[in-house]
């Protein structure tokens, strides 16, 4: 069966990050698309990924949680992992006011539980 | 003034920069080097003559004190604060009118070697750079014996061990990072130092920000703490005076680190 993959797409403005993340998933899945926009993420979203690792800054105008709100206004089930050194955003405000995420703190060591969230997403 | 006479083409092979704001001046002393057998580049300003240092190797810098946008006191100063010991250590000429004994040794103090009266004539000019020269390579001749290579040259400023571990050792993973990091790291490190010299700290906040991530991941560990200092600085607008010195640093290990990592490729 091909679709067993999930469909995942990273969207993060270093592109040495983008290959650490896809390293790390890459016994979960190889269908990984990269932008390092949140416009590109958006304009690709009848691709119809299942899961979506987001940074917080990114090039072009929207911010991680501006990308998140369009994809919510796009499919509220793609499971969206915010993936940034900021753990200041993750609050329920911002779930309420930007649509519901789950959160991972970039630093040493988290790529082990970016997979973990990953895995769990993609058995959802 | 027998010992001041120079035989022509002395200068050969030496590569020397020139910091200097006065078009006029630029030309006269560009005239007598190179017909004395050097190459010479010119620096229009202190940040100039600092992003040239950066990129190349020179063997004597002639320094104008008094130029626009950064002056010779400060570069001097962010020149002997660089990494690179070689380029750190670099015979540094302050050209001046103002020779007072204060005045001499302020310069002195900022780290330069020596100081050259303007107006000087070619055999003063090339008097007061061989001088130096001989010191320099003196200097070098005992680093060598002490050490057979510089000490720099053998430890890398890079620890992949992060890389290898999530990659478990994948020896073409590696390498695609390495080759990521040097095709796309030089332009934000470009942008980060226009981003400062134009006082744009927003901006520099920014690219320190983007930098970070990737410094860390190459465990570039020399500037880990700098980049975040520079990234916090210029967010809160605090201390913006020392950003420019730390940029610098930044710029001069991660060129280093470059010229290192090609050899792993």
């Amino acid at each position: 069966m091909e679709n067993q993959q999930p469909r995942i797409f990273i969207v993060e403005d270093n592109l040495l990050y983008q290959q650490l993340i896809a390293k790390e998933l890459e016994t979960i899945s190889d269908d990984i698309h990269f932008y390092t926009r949140g416009e590109n993420c958006i304009e690709n979203l009848d691709k119809n990924p299942s899961i979506i690792i987001l940074d917080y800054n990114l090039e072009g105008e929207m911010n991680g949680l501006d990308t998140l709100q369009e994809i919510r206004k796009f499919d509220l089930s793609i499971y969206v992992i915010l993936f940034s050194n900021q753990k200041d955003l993750n609050t329920s405000e911002n779930k309420r006011q930007y649509g519901s995420f789950n959160f991972v703190e970039k630093k040493d060591q988290s790529f082990r539980l970016l997979k973990q969230m990953v895995n769990a997403g993609s058995q959802m | 003034m027998q010992e001041y006479r120079t035989d022509n083409k002395r200068l050969d092979d030496k590569k020397i920069l020139v910091a200097e704001d006065t078009e006029m001046n630029q030309h006269l002393t560009k005239h007598i080097l190179e017909s004395s057998g050097a190459a010479v580049i010119i620096a229009n300003n202190g940040q100039e003559a600092l992003q040239l240092v950066n990129e190349n190797f020179f063997d004597c810098i002639l320094m104008d004190v008094q130029m626009p946008e950064m002056d010779g006191i400060q570069a001097t100063q962010y020149i002997r604060q660089l990494a690179d010991p070689v380029k750190a250590s670099v015979p540094i000429i302050a050209l001046t009118a103002n020779v007072l004994t204060e005045d001499i040794t302020k310069y002195k103090a900022a780290g330069m070697n020596d100081c050259l009266a303007k107006p000087f004539d070619e055999s003063g000019l090339l008097f007061i750079i061989l001088k130096h020269q001989v010191n320099n390579v003196g200097q070098k001749k005992q680093a060598q014996q002490k050490n057979e290579q510089p000490a720099y040259a053998d430890e890398p400023l890079y620890d992949l061990s992060m890389i290898q571990s999530m990659s478990g050792n994948d020896a073409g993973f590696i390498k695609k990072m390495i080759r990521l990091f040097i095709d796309t790291v030089p332009q934000n490190v470009k942008e980060l130092v226009t981003a400062t010299h134009a006082n744009n700290w927003e901006q520099v906040s920014k690219m320190a920000h983007k930098l970070k991530s990737t410094v860390d991941s190459m465990g570039i560990k020399s500037i880990r703490d700098d980049i975040r200092l520079v990234e916090s600085n210029a967010k809160h607008n605090q201390n913006i005076q020392e950003i420019p010195a730390i940029v610098s640093k930044i710029e001069s290990i991660i060129y280093h680190c470059i010229e290192q990592l090609k050899k792993e490729l």
